[in-house]
């Protein structure tokens, strides 16, 4: 299992990593301060998630901080063997008065990848809070499309300790079609952003909705740049 | 004087009349207002005509054992139905959609209150108006299903039946359609049926929730259609 920990308080004005921890092949850029926010770029050492791999990342944002956490590069799931393919959790706590912007990149399964990623975030009721979700169906411009055995994605949203906002995805390409009705649509690309707390910059271009709690917005694209230009967030309002 | 059954022919009490009644298109709840996406695929033109419909049902089906029919299940397996109901209103993002099947849920509960005594309903329906629970129609079928104490299986696969139709109704509507290229697109659908009432009672908690990208994105485009019939 590789593990990464990261920890966000807000020390002298502005946002500082108080406390972090990170296991091999992951690690983290050095942290850049901007004047509102300190942002943070995950890398790994390896070219994506072999079958086996397990990542373990937990990211605390106390009162008072404002965190940017981004990814280097695309998350590529490679094919799955005898080990039953990658996983990774990802456990966030935002603490009143904490924001944080969770900007991973899009996550690309190749073909007979498996992968099953579990994200619970657990939110203070004044916390400000901002994550985007990209999916690609494979490495499009290799004509691969829907080539991955299982993709399994769970997000859960606890604002409270109560639970405001669940997307759970699964795609078992042998069992529906998943470029069809209902599912992609045609589409090789799909984004999700869900916001709370904080506004969105781009709100007349993208198709959103209130949620039970916070706002959800969901692009089917061709493209995963079209999505990432649309994603515009404002985190520190 | 004594009424003969012929011998073979059994008359239990099964609890399905009830059921028939709450499951009726009829049944003065407003379902008819809620096209649940459909209005947006029909105007979009993604569903045009008898072949794309029959896709529309067999993917509306396909995730239907871990959305409404799942929740159904549980509900009427006996699991605790503040559990579900939290999982259900955090997983209807799309404010309509939510919003109907609340809506759909408190004219349930006030309907069947009327006609009988129903305990679970009951007790679903104080702690919605205690604030605890949102309320969700699924769910409430669910928990009637086992206040009737009618065979789960059956009830549940007459209730799925009863979601691929309403929404061969409003494709024929909105389309539309000819009326026969929908009920063929129907009973070619519920073929599927039986299936999906045995993933939906075996479903884990973990996998309730599950829907399809397009379902939920034609959901929320549905609040800015520039012409709506429908209220989701």
């Amino acid at each position: 299992m590789s593990r990464l920990y990261l920890c966000a308080e807000k020390r002298g004005g502005r946002t500082v990593i108080a406390d972090s921890f990170f296991s091999s092949p992951i690690k983290i850029a050095k942290p850049f301060y901007r004047d509102d926010h300190t942002e943070v770029m995950m890398m790994t050492a390896s070219a994506g998630m072999l079958d086996g791999d397990n990542y373990d990342i937990e990211i605390h944002v106390k009162s008072g901080a404002s965190l940017k956490f981004t990814g280097q590069s695309f998350t590529k799931i490679f094919r799955s063997g005898e080990k039953g393919g990658a996983s990774q959790h990802i456990k966030i706590t935002v603490e009143d008065g904490g924001k944080l912007a969770f900007l991973p990149q899009p996550v690309i399964p190749f073909a007979d990848s498996k992968y099953d990623a579990r994200t619970d975030v657990y939110l203070g009721e004044k916390a400000s809070f901002i994550m985007q979700d990209i999916f690609s169906c494979g490495r499009t411009a290799m004509n691969e499309s829907f080539a991955f055995k299982s993709y399994r994605s769970r997000t859960a949203v606890y604002v409270a300790g109560k639970l405001v906002f669940l997307d759970n995805v699964r795609l078992l390409p042998s069992e529906t079609k998943l470029d069809g009705i209902g599912h992609f649509e045609g589409n090789s690309h799909s984004g999700m952003m869900y916001i709370y707390n904080t506004e969105h910059a781009n709100a007349s271009d993208v198709c959103s909705t209130r949620a039970y709690k916070g706002e959800c917005v969901r692009i089917l694209s061709e493209s995963a740049q079209d999505i990432t230009d649309k994603f515009q967030y404002n985190i520190t309002n | 004087m004594r009424t003969l059954i012929p011998t073979g022919i059994t008359m239990n009490n099964t609890g399905l009349l009830p059921l028939m009644q709450a499951l009726d298109s009829l049944f003065p709840i407003g379902a008819f207002t809620l096209s649940n996406g459909m209005e947006t695929y029909a105007q979009k033109g993604i569903v045009r005509d008898k072949e794309t419909l029959a896709e529309f049902l067999s993917a509306y089906l396909y995730a239907l054992p871990t959305s409404d029919l799942g929740f159904a299940a549980k509900a009427a397996s006996g699991e605790d139905p503040a559990m579900l109901d939290q999982l259900c209103t955090a997983s209807k993002s799309p404010f309509e959609l939510r919003n109907g099947s609340e809506k759909l849920c408190a004219r349930f509960i006030k309907a069947e209150s009327a006609l009988g005594d129903y305990p679970l309903l009951k007790s679903y329906s104080e702690s919605i108006s205690s604030g605890r629970c949102s309320g969700h129609h699924c769910i409430a079928m669910g928990l009637f299903i086992a206040d009737i104490v009618a065979d789960t299986g059956t009830a549940l696969q007459m209730y799925c039946y009863s979601l691929l139709s309403a929404m061969v109704n409003h494709a024929v509507k909105l389309v539309p359609l000819r009326q026969l290229d929908g009920q063929q697109a129907l009973s070619c659908a519920a073929k599927n049926i039986p299936d999906a009432v045995s993933k939906a009672l075996s479903v884990s908690d973990d996998e309730l929730g599950i829907n399809g990208f397009g379902f939920e994105l034609r959901s929320m485009e549905h609040e800015k259609l520039y012409s709506r019939i429908y209220i989701s």
